[in-house]
């Protein structure tokens, strides 16, 4: 991302936006290698600084690098609060550690980089990704029905067009996940 | 690996993109300013 873009903002506000919603990794190319923007690039915690004019091989390094960097955070990060032990998960509940075995929980709801665990009468709440929790449990049962949406299908009590029921619980259904939900459910 | 390239200078930009796409990483897009990169991010991350 270069540092001076058209218009009046720069790609330094690009990444204060990035970084006020998102985890993203970004790289700014500039050829402004100042000291004032040097600080202010620094503040918003970017992977690499390439300075103009750079050859191919340094662009290339500095993505790989940078990558390589935020797979390792992420990895880390979608265990954070969560150890998994046999059918169970142990998570950080105020100042206890609590035991939810996997058939308990219900649904789960993505809130930005955490991830609610929803039981029939708690809610836990973990740093993570849907898709990296479900992974990292191997339990079968829990399924992505919405980007911000996963449930245990042994919950589910009925379903409309755009939403699944668990019981009393209404949750989102996007159309993209409808087909395979319906599949794996066998709903012809 | 999707990427966006952020760079107001065109040629610098195709130039970027080729060479992303030679080591087969996904250029999702090209923005010249703020508006269009956060767009562009939002649209890819279907925010």
């Amino acid at each position: 991302m270069d540092i001076n873009l058209k218009g009046t903002r720069t790609g330094i506000d690009v990444a204060v936006s990035l970084n006020e919603k998102l985890n993203i990794p970004f790289i700014y190319t500039s050829s402004l290698g100042d000291k004032t923007t040097i600080d202010l690039a620094k503040a918003t915690n970017p992977s690499a600084y390439p300075v103009k004019p750079f050859k191919e091989e340094q662009l290339m390094v500095a993505i790989e690098i940078a990558i390589s960097n935020f797979d390792k955070k992420i990895n880390t990060k979608h265990q954070e609060g969560v150890a998994i032990y046999n059918d169970a998960i142990f998570v950080k509940d105020k100042h206890k550690i609590v035991k939810v075995f996997l058939t308990d929980i219900m649904y789960l709801k993505k809130c930005e980089n955490y991830l609610d665990i929803y039981t029939a009468e708690e809610r836990f709440t973990v740093r993570s990704t849907i898709n990296g929790f479900i992974d990292s449990l191997g339990f079968n049962k829990l399924y992505r029905i919405h980007k911000s949406y996963a449930v245990n299908l042994d919950f589910v009590s009925g379903m409309t067009q755009n939403s699944i029921m668990l019981d009393q619980i209404e949750v989102p259904l996007s159309k993209s996940y409808a087909l395979d939900l319906k599949s794996k459910l066998r709903i012809f | 690996m999707k990427i966006l390239v952020v760079e107001d200078e065109m040629i610098i930009s195709e130039d970027i993109r080729w060479m992303l796409e030679e080591r087969n990483y996904t250029v999702t897009d090209q923005a010249v300013d703020y508006d269009d990169a956060i767009q562009s991010i939002e649209k890819i991350l279907q925010i």
